[in-house]
């Protein structure tokens, strides 16, 4: 493919590579998803920094409950983890779903958020969880709210020389549930059609106290389905809050028609699917006692 | 009878090769001063073109040889209608069309090199769609269709490629005496074979000017033909060989980058390799044809067919390729395996400015069966009949004439229904959202020659040589076992000699599921040559009649005096050294039953010869979910008909994944085209099943011993691909009450019907 | 732009001279003469590629020769010869798994990586681990009855 091969062993060297390189340089993690377009000559790319040899971006684990996500840190691993598996359930199932298990060995959470596909598997789970997504340049470091992350279709909201070294998702109370569905006329390393992610926490009356539904593939960006999480919050599960949410959450989105499904098919998935993950989180949530 | 090789579940003979990563592929080989070659391919659907500039491209460090249509003979080629250049010559009738090949050093040198090619297009108004294509006003994609020779008497005008019509008993009386009469369309996309192991071939030149080929392909006899008709060669100076084959389905039967890589090595006197990325082999190969049939079915009230007309619209895209030959033979198996005294079937194959369509695993056959199968249903829920029932109510026995009017021998429907009644536990209850359906199909095995030869060794063990090639499906093994048991050898003492045109006798190709039963009767037939010179040998040697002797073990021997025998090992010294010279048994044969009968009334029909029927029934269960309309296949059975099962692990290996091919084609195999471009050019996009989208699958074999067959053998590749389609699709609407009559049956369609 | 990459290539150290930016299954193809790792996409669609880094399974086609480093690398090559056949190999070729063979060596490698973890898979786990290999040729039917029948026979020997 023919680009120069950077591999720094630390974050320092990584951000001063960046800086000196400017625009040039490509970061690449798992790869799955840069290699990808280089082969179809959709970019054409000079300069590689191969951010996985730096142990500090190999992070994950629980720092003050706050769950952190090295950048280095692969699907896979993330599927595997327990912690992720006990508290995340969502992120388990948006990772555990992406690509093939062998493109999961490879990619990576953070390169999967970087890449900002509308329909990246693991962006609604990190929404869901208003993880922050911490980014070093070589002057500062700043925290970034993940819904503020993306930018468009491919695009985020990086400022030139900025790397992102990790993410941090909130500690997760008891009484608090989380799910990811995604639908794919494949069972298995297909795009989805529609993603959605729903998280919910409850009183201990088992009224809904907070409730984050996100969605991919239904707009320029993954996105937040806020008005319809406020028709949740507050109520108890019924059968008609479900259908309210969906309903809702299908009026919110801006899908389009491409090679995979119509925007009314989408629109219409949105519903269905909102309505499902928001009563498995919710499921999760009573019977979890974390 | 008893067998001890045939009807044995033996590894294959090229097993150990294979797991262990040595089987050697085309892309595996490499030669010294080996160039790459690569394709300039046409970005418009219907252009002329005004110049081709290859100048700069010439210039490139690196780039040995470019070749445009000036370079190529001035003729065009085709397995029906000789229509197709091998470079665009005047205009590009789709994208993706070649119209200049390069050869330099490196893959990189000769991808710039083709940047650097300025070829001057004017685009003409182009016709995608196969219905306006007919229509007389239509733009024409080929000004000069009756000056392209045609290998059968063609009926052809506009942009219509070839119409065959087949015509029996009376339609019209037909519908009249018919309680019931059905009419419904239905349509398929295009849909691509999708083997794992692109397209590729190697091309050298020795100093003689001999070509060799080295190709992934279905038939190195076709090869060698169609090379030395497109590039003006006697056949004489063309060899071909096949490496090991990463599947076909249809896809390597013809030329796909032989020439250009012979043309490239002649013009720069190196070797030359092309291999095919995988966009190309999804944009610019030959997927299977698009098409919209229309059915009219008279039916009797208790499920009776009296009178059916069809009518298929199959899109070929650009050129003909197999597509006169796949109409043709989609018209003939559009009735399916049931008695129909009258009837009436058209087979359009038109021109439009989209790829060129050609063979894929079913041949016109799962267009009509997707159609017909799914009517079938449609009218036995209106009749209040099982659509199981109905199927045996109208399924053909032996002694049966099918459409033609083809005598049949080995009939074994009804016992492939009765299968997979009982498997499937066909009238047990069902869970909610879920359905059962099932669809039968008839193919043929056969078509056109094949020729073996077996010599016996030294040592009396063989080789046995047949143009068959081996694509994956098992027939290298196939063929030793045959060989063996009618030789009275052990597999281990038959080697069955790779696919050479220098050494593998003619045989049309590996398609039409022809191999087991026509290579497999000539290479049974051979050995039995072989056998009888044995005999007569050990006769003169044992001073007894060659009637009192028989051959089996590794020894001829005496009926009446068992202790008077020789083995096959002395045999064969004697033969080598003493007397005769080497023992070779050959065969060449053809199917020679009539296919139609004297008032059958048949125009425009490509093939003279068929060969014997096989046949099969599908059931399958499937779970919908309503809201998404998502359907997931649980319960999959196949029973088939293949006469004698050979290697019963093979026949139950093409069953299980000629079924996942039909899944595919069910529910989300389509090659999608946009402004007459194909955009469905990843395996992302253009999606085939994985393990998770289908269930195990269980495979029955019915056993109906065909008197024309080797051992009673007939055939199984294709079948297993060909009701899919519609078992699913009738259970889906066993599930959920909503017929789809469009392929694919995506989630969208399902809840748009159930909508309505 | 070349740089020495070492790595352990199954079970051998190897040192090379390579561009960084070329992908394994590159290198393994034409500078190793290991041929049995198959390109079938060339962009992580198909899992021919499929070969073990740490025991588990990656897409060649997708991994630049610079993640190497330092890697221990199986590939089919590694995995058995024919006259030691790894039970998986056995496995296949007995319950007839094989058809065209292209699939087989990146399906063989994904079920190593499944029994290494997980020696008794159940139907399900072994379809989900071979869900990123593609096979047109044998419906995946037999395919799974092999990796089965492979952990039973490992599980005998152990």
């Amino acid at each position: 493919m023919g680009f120069e091969y950077f591999r720094p062993g630390s974050v320092e060297e990584a951000v001063s590579l960046l800086f000196e390189h400017g625009p040039q340089m490509n970061v690449l993690a798992g790869g799955t998803d840069l290699l990808v377009k280089i082969k179809h000559k959709a970019i054409h790319v000079s300069k590689v920094m191969d951010i996985t040899g730096i142990d500090d971006l190999r992070i994950l684990n629980e720092d003050n409950q706050d769950l952190i996500i090295g950048a280095a840190i692969t699907q896979n691993e993330i599927v595997r983890h327990p912690i992720v598996a006990q508290k995340y359930t969502a992120l388990k199932e948006g990772a555990g779903q992406l690509g093939s298990r062998q493109v999961r060995n490879l990619a990576t959470v953070v390169g999967n958020i970087c890449n900002a596909s509308p329909s990246a598997e693991t962006a609604p789970a990190l929404l869901v969880y208003e993880a922050k997504v911490t980014a070093v340049s070589c002057r500062d470091s700043r925290e970034i709210a993940i819904k503020d992350f993306f930018a468009g279709p491919g695009k985020n909201s990086l400022a030139p020389g900025e790397l992102v070294t990790k993410l941090s998702l909130p500690a997760e109370p008891a009484r608090s549930g989380s799910a990811y569905i995604k639908l794919s006329p494949r069972r298995a390393m297909d795009t989805a059609v529609v993603g959605v992610a729903a998280y919910v926490r409850l009183d201990s009356a088992g009224k809904c106290t907070i409730c984050r539904i996100a969605m991919g593939a239904v707009a320029p960006t993954p996105v937040r389905a806020f008005q319809a999480e406020q028709a949740v919050i507050g109520a108890e599960l019924t059968r008609e809050v479900l259908a309210e949410a969906g309903r809702i959450a299908a009026e919110e989105v801006r899908p389009i028609s491409d090679i995979r499904a119509s925007a009314d098919y989408r629109r219409q998935m949105v519903e269905v699917i909102t309505r499902r993950v928001l009563e498995t989180a919710w499921r999760r949530a009573e019977g979890s006692n974390k | 009878m008893g067998f001890s090789v045939v009807g044995q579940n033996l590894p294959r003979l090229e097993g150990k090769e294979k797991v262990t990563g040595q089987a050697k592929y085309i892309d595996d080989l490499n030669f010294p001063n080996m160039l790459h070659g690569k394709l300039l391919r046409s970005p418009y659907p219907h252009a002329r073109i005004v110049a081709i500039d290859t100048a700069a491209a010439k210039a490139l460090p690196g780039v040995k040889a470019i070749i445009t249509a000036e370079d190529l003979p001035d003729r065009r080629h085709g397995p029906f209608v000789q229509d197709t250049p091998l470079l665009a010559r005047g205009k590009v009738n789709y994208v993706g069309e070649p119209v200049a090949a390069v050869a330099a050093v490196s893959l990189e040198v000769a991808e710039r090199a083709l940047s650097l090619i300025k070829v001057n297009y004017e685009r003409l108004s182009e016709v995608l769609d196969p219905l306006i294509a007919m229509e007389s006003d239509a733009p024409v994609v080929h000004e000069n269709l009756d000056a392209y020779p045609a290998v059968f008497p063609v009926q052809r005008h506009g942009n219509i490629c070839s119409l065959i019509t087949i015509e029996d008993g009376d339609i019209e009386q037909g519908f009249k005496t018919a309680d019931f009469v059905f009419e419904d369309t239905f349509t398929t996309p295009m849909a691509h074979q999708c083997h794992l192991e692109t397209n590729g071939a190697i091309a050298a030149i020795d100093a003689q000017g001999r070509v060799t080929v080295w190709a992934s392909t279905q038939s190195v006899h076709l090869n060698q033909i169609r090379i030395a008709e497109t590039l003006d060669m006697p056949m004489s100076k063309v060899r071909v060989i096949q490496t090991r084959v990463g599947g076909g389905f249809g896809a390597k039967v013809e030329l796909t980058v032989q020439p250009y890589c012979v043309a490239l090595a002649r013009l720069s006197k190196r070797p030359v390799k092309i291999i095919l990325t995988r966009e190309e082999e999804l944009v610019a190969t030959r997927p299977r044809h698009s098409s919209i049939v229309t059915v009219k079915t008279g039916v009797k009230k208790d499920g009776t067919l009296v009178a059916r007309q069809i009518k298929l619209i199959y899109d070929t895209g650009a050129y003909a390729d197999d597509g006169p030959g796949i109409v043709g033979f989609g018209s003939l198996m559009a009735n399916g395996p049931y008695r129909i005294p009258n009837y009436k079937i058209e087979g359009y194959c038109v021109y439009t400015n989209k790829v060129a369509t050609g063979a894929y695993r079913g041949f016109g056959n799962p267009q009509a069966a997707w159609a017909c199968e799914s009517q079938l249903d449609i009218i036995s829920r209106e009749l209040g009949i099982d659509p199981l029932e109905i199927r045996l109510r109208n399924a053909l026995d032996p002694g049966d004439k099918t459409v033609g009017g083809q005598n049949l021998f080995s009939v074994g429907i009804k016992e492939c229904l009765k299968a997979i009644k009982e498997g499937m536990d066909w009238e047990s209850p069902k869970s909610k959202n879920r359905g059962r359906g099932v669809a039968c199909v008839h193919h043929l095995s056969g078509l056109l020659a094949s020729s073996a030869y077996v010599r016996i060794n030294q040592d009396g063990t063989a080789h046995v040589a047949v143009g068959a090639a081996d694509i994956g499906q098992g027939s290298d093994t196939t063929m030793a076992q045959i060989a063996a048991e009618e030789l009275g050898l052990s597999i281990e003492d038959v080697a069955v000699v790779s696919q050479d045109t220098d050494s593998t006798p003619y045989n049309w190709a590996t398609t039409a599921t022809r191999l087991t039963y026509m290579a497999g009767n000539a290479v049974r037939r051979a050995a039995a040559d072989a056998k009888q010179q044995l005999i007569n040998l050990a006769a003169e040697v044992l001073g007894l009649p060659a009637d009192k002797l028989s051959a089996r073990n590794k020894v001829v021997v005496s009926v009446d005096e068992p202790q008077k025998r020789i083995s096959y090992a002395e045999l064969g010294v004697i033969s080598h050294w003493v007397k005769g010279g080497q023992i070779i048994g050959n065969n060449s044969w053809m199917f020679n039953e009539q296919p139609f009968s004297i008032d059958v009334k048949v125009t425009g029909f490509p093939f003279r010869v068929l060969g014997a029927y096989n046949y099969g029934a599908h059931a399958v269960e499937v779970e919908v979910d309503h809201e998404t309309g998502l359907v997931r296949v649980v319960n999959a059975l196949t029973a088939h008909d293949v006469g004698k099962a050979i290697n019963p692990l093979s026949v139950e290996g093409q069953s299980q994944g000629g079924f996942t091919q039909g899944v595919g084609y069910a529910l989300f195999e389509d090659l999608k085209v946009k402004d007459g471009k194909i955009i469905s050019n990843t395996l992302l996009d253009y999606k085939i099943p994985t393990a998770v989208d289908v269930p195990a699958i269980k495979s029955l074999i019915v056993e109906t011993n065909e008197q024309t067959g080797p051992f009673g053998a007939k055939g199984i590749g294709e079948a297993p691909l060909v009701p899919v389609a519609p078992a699913i699709a009738n259970a889906v609407y066993d599930a959920i009450g909503v017929r789809v009559k469009d392929l694919p049956l995506t989630p969208e369609r399902i809840l748009d019907a159930l909508k309505v | 732009m070349k740089q020495e990459i070492r790595f352990i290539l199954n079970g051998e150290h190897v040192s090379l001279n390579v561009d960084p930016s070329r992908t394994l299954l590159d290198v393994l193809r034409e500078d190793l003469g290991l041929t049995g790792t198959k390109k079938g996409c060339d962009e992580g669609d198909c899992g021919a590629c499929t070969v073990l880094i740490a025991g588990k399974p990656i897409n060649s086609c997708l991994t630049p020769m610079g993640k190497i480093n330092g890697q221990e690398v199986l590939t089919i090559e590694g995995l058995g010869d024919p006259e030691q056949l790894h039970p998986l190999q056995e496995a296949f070729l007995k319950v007839g798994a094989v058809q065209c063979g292209y699939c087989t060596p990146g399906m063989l490698l994904s079920a190593k990586a499944i029994l290494d973890i997980n020696p008794q898979p159940t139907e399900a786990e072994i379809r989900d681990s071979i869900a990123g290999n593609l096979c047109r040729c044998t419906g995946y039917t037999k395919i799974v009855e092999a990796i089965k029948y492979a952990a039973n026979l490992l599980e005998g020997r152990s």
